[in-house]
């Protein structure tokens, strides 16, 4: 026996699900257990090593590319601090004439650690997940182009998470550049906020300016943060196995054979899955953010009921918000702020007017970013397509814009009315439906057959009982994700009206509170999507 | 300190809360019968609960080979013993061991026959996990047949009455034969088995050992399935445990398997003709070594002629019956 397989190493895949029975029955319940009996000074240093041997179990040997991208930013960090510091001093020396040529310098060499510093992350993100497609690409095209060269297409294992903890490690890198904080010193510090384990499969991507502070001071767990970071678990667990997993067969089956679909069933596969998506991904987040709630830890949300959206581009500032301002600050800014643009954005100012001067520039950092967030979803066409539509919605939504208040000048529609807001709600979630259909079919052409069909045949005379047995549904699955849903928008509408619901349920009396919490578990035990006969989703984002 | 006190005993009252509402819950939700209709898992499998307390004398244990190789109704014709296959489809080791646990409190075999397919079929520490609380709160297993409740379930009684004809075989006549290729040829290689396996197979067989059963090996023939690696680890281990082992692949004199005809789908698992001949062997191979009763004669086994006769009824009169 290896001494990895002694170690257990990868064997705890079962545990990329936060909501794993491994997980949440054996990992998470002697973690805070062993936590709690810990020294207080020692707390941090064994939230470290919990959350790498977490890493450990479900990566295996896998884990080098955390520690070494931990490493790796921890002395780029300290190389930009030296070159800060170097500055600084220069600076000060300096004669007031010369200081603006010597910070010009400084900037450089700053510049050219940043960039070898991001090439590096970027660059091993790009190889392990991009190099497979790069290459297929490559082929199909020299095929077509009827060169008998065939290159051999690269795989390569990919650590669970890279696309996350990559992420976490350039905006790390960026902001000690932007000054916007100090490189940190400490190895451990920044190991914990790069891997810390609830977040390291699925995000949310933080910034170190906002969490790694608060999780190297972790205190003794208050029994108010167990109690809601727990209700907060539950909650996310319920939305997906009560609803995400129930929905699995039916899209699994209708995206896999959409062939064999009318253009009605196919739609409902969409929502179905645009449903999916939401309960599986934010249910996860609510895992992750209960758990560190329980450390008193508290990290960004992710998600702000997105579908209260009234455009596509206030719905990316609602889902996945995190990854959505990483891309704002780390690419859009970047872009739009760089010399080239502004240059063509006072041009175009002079050219075609106040409003669609910048767009030019923007219209180019938006493209940029639409591309990458695409791509940051996975190596195919589909996603480059899915990050072009998103790129077409937003844009046309920001050149129409005047257009759009002249209309409702024209024809007296006040868009705060209640009426109003609610198609646009409405629309921008069919809008959010289309995208996701193109996004979760089994590649690009698939997803335009699904949509033509959709277009072209939109049916429902063969959805009958017999067709949902066939799906491994009945009325009684549609009903329970119905009621789960109702459940979902009302505690959506108290949240964006500003109620704190756990809060709320804390200061009822014990009796109310004991029974509103048995209701609960109960509903999830009976009514949960898991045992015999059903397949659980695999936790969507982690694969990407 | 006192409100940690305070915090911690509340803490243990809601859990004890919760677990009698599981507790209460598994018993609504658990199936009060023990055919499909009640809602039972493997029901086939499972219809070893209807059999009248301590008849069953022979009892064989194991996945998708196991309910293809083994007659009980043709071991019952031709030596009176009764036996049954509690074999489910990709039964792995763990759920073996709880399906020999739960025969053992109604019926006491003599002689337990385990084929040893599902030695290779690993699992996870959370299935074993899952199926351990399963067993403790049925309605972690059974909570999807809120969709078919009714009053009757109210009443907390079960009645396990449901007896399955062919005391756990499944016919098939279909025919779809192979050309075996390299099938069974001489190897030194050890085909691996996971830790987990390992000890239950050692849990298994202290349990027989314990209820003063004679724990028995068999691996049935299968193209698909068996190779001599796996021969080599299963005859290694049960040489260490002291099992006997009998590998039916290597046997192909005594159980001459026509590769053309015996095989429902090409060499993975037997069809009727492949039972019939796995079964004589099993017959006279107990009757040489085990003194298993013959209760032909006994009034008391009157259920077992009339299963026969349906069987032979419901199969084109496949076993005979005078």
């Amino acid at each position: 026996m290896s001494l990895s397989s002694l170690l257990l190493a990868g064997r705890g895949t079962d545990m990329t699900s936060y909501f794993s029975l491994l997980y949440l029955g054996a990992f998470l319940p002697l973690c805070l257990l062993i936590y709690s009996i810990f020294p207080r000074r020692g707390k941090k240093y064994f939230l470290l090593a919990a959350s790498y041997t977490f890493f450990w179990l479900i990566s295996g040997k896998l884990v080098v590319y955390l520690a070494l991208s931990t490493l790796s930013i921890h002395y780029f960090g300290i190389w930009l601090d030296r070159i800060q510091k170097e500055r600084d001093i220069a600076v000060k020396a300096a004669e007031k004439e010369n200081r603006k040529e010597l910070k010009r310098t400084y900037q450089k060499q700053q510049r050219l650690v940043l960039l070898f510093a991001a090439i590096l992350h970027i660059g091993v993100l790009l190889t392990l997940k991009y190099s497979p497609f790069f290459t297929t690409n490559i082929n199909t095209l020299l095929a077509h182009l009827h060169i008998p060269i065939h290159l051999a297409v690269p795989r390569f294992l990919m650590p669970i998470g890279i696309s996350f903890f990559t992420l976490q490690a350039v905006s790390y890198i960026f902001d000690v550049y932007r000054g916007t904080i100090r490189a940190d010193s400490n190895l451990f510090r920044l190991a914990l906020f790069m891997g810390f384990f609830p977040q390291i499969v699925e995000g949310p991507i933080c910034r170190y300016g906002e969490t790694a502070e608060a999780l190297w001071n972790v205190k003794t767990i208050q029994f108010t943060n167990l109690k809601l970071g727990l209700q907060r678990i539950l909650y996310g667990l319920m939305k997906k196995i009560v609803v995400a997993d129930r929905l699995n067969p039916f899209i699994q089956e209708v995206f896999s054979n959409y062939a064999k679909y009318e253009g009605g069933i196919l739609a409902i596969a969409a929502v179905f899955y645009t449903i999916q998506l939401y309960m599986d991904f934010s249910g996860t987040m609510d895992a992750v953010i209960g758990t560190a709630e329980i450390f008193g830890v508290k990290l960004p949300e992710n998600f702000r009921q997105p579908f209260f959206s009234r455009s596509i581009s206030e719905f990316w500032k609602r889902w996945h918000i995190t990854l959505g301002a990483w891309f704002k600050d780390y690419i859009f800014y970047p872009v739009t702020m760089s010399k080239p643009m502004k240059t063509m954005t006072s041009a175009a100012r002079k050219k075609i007017g106040n409003h669609f001067g910048p767009l030019l520039a923007g219209a180019v950092a938006l493209f940029c970013v639409w591309i990458c967030n695409g791509l940051w979803h996975g190596s195919a066409w589909s996603y480059i397509f899915f990050g072009m539509y998103h790129f077409v919605l937003i844009l046309s939504g920001n050149i129409l814009d005047p257009a759009a208040k002249w209309i409702h000048k024209k024809l007296h529609i006040q868009p705060e009315r209640p009426l109003y807001r609610f198609f646009q709600m409405v629309r921008t979630t069919l809008l959010v439906i289309i995208g996701e259909l193109f996004f979760r079919a089994e590649g690009l052409r698939a997803g335009l057959s699904m949509f033509q069909k959709i277009l072209t045949d939109f049916r429902f005379t063969t959805l009958n009982g017999d067709l949902l047995s066939k799906l491994r549904m009945d009325q009684f699955d549609l009903f329970i994700v119905g009621i789960t849903l109702l459940l979902v928008l009302t505690v959506s509408i108290l949240k964006e009206q500003g109620i704190r619901i756990r809060e709320g349920l804390s200061k009822k009396n014990t009796a109310f509170r004991w029974a509103v919490l048995y209701a609960w578990i109960l509903f999830i035990v009976i009514f949960g999507a898991y045992g015999p006969g059903y397949i659980p989703v695999d936790p969507i984002y982690a694969n990407f | 300190m006192r409100r940690f006190f305070i915090n911690t005993i509340r803490s243990l009252g809601f859990i004890c809360g919760l677990l009698a509402l599981l507790l209460l819950s598994s018993q609504i939700v658990k199936p009060k019968g023990n055919s499909e209709a009640d809602g039972m898992q493997d029901p086939r499998a499972n219809g070893i609960l209807g059999e009248a307390p301590n008849t069953v004398d022979l009892l064989f244990l194991g996945d998708s080979e196991s309910y293809s190789a083994f007659m009980p109704l043709k071991l019952w014709k031709d030596y009176g013993i009764t036996s049954y296959v509690c074999g489910s489809p990709g039964q792995k080791l763990y759920y073996t061991h709880e399906f020999l646990r739960k025969t053992f409190e109604t019926q006491s075999p003599k002689v337990v026959i385990l084929e040893t397919n599902c030695f290779f079929r690993n699992f996870s520490y959370a299935e074993m996990v899952e199926s351990t609380v399963s067993n403790l709160m049925p309605v972690f297993r059974y909570h999807d047949r809120w969709k078919s409740l009714n009053e009757k379930d109210l009443d907390f009684f079960t009645w396990y009455s449901n007896l399955q004809n062919n005391k756990g075989y499944v016919y098939s006549t279909v025919k779809n034969g192979t050309t075996p290729k390299g099938y069974m040829h001489f190897s030194k290689e050890l085909e691996p088995i996971s830790d987990k396996n390992l000890s239950y197979l050692e849990q298994i067989s202290a349990f027989c050992r314990a209820h003063g059963a004679k724990l028995i090996w068999v691996s049935t023939p299968s193209t698909k399935n068996w190779n001599t690696p796996r021969h080599n680890t299963v005859q290694k281990i049960a040489n260490e445990l002291e099992i006997p082992y009998v590998d039916m692949n290597i046997m192909r004199k005594e159980i001459p398997i026509d590769w053309k005809n015996d095989t429902r789908d090409k060499g993975d698992h037997l069809n009727f003709n492949g039972a019939l001949k796995v079964t004589d062997f099993v017959g006279k191979y107990l009757s040489e070594r085990y003194a298993l009763p013959d209760h032909r004669e006994d009034p008391r086994f009157k259920e077992w002629d009339v299963a026969l006769q349906q069987f032979n009824k419901t199969s084109d009169n496949a076993l005979g019956y005078e």
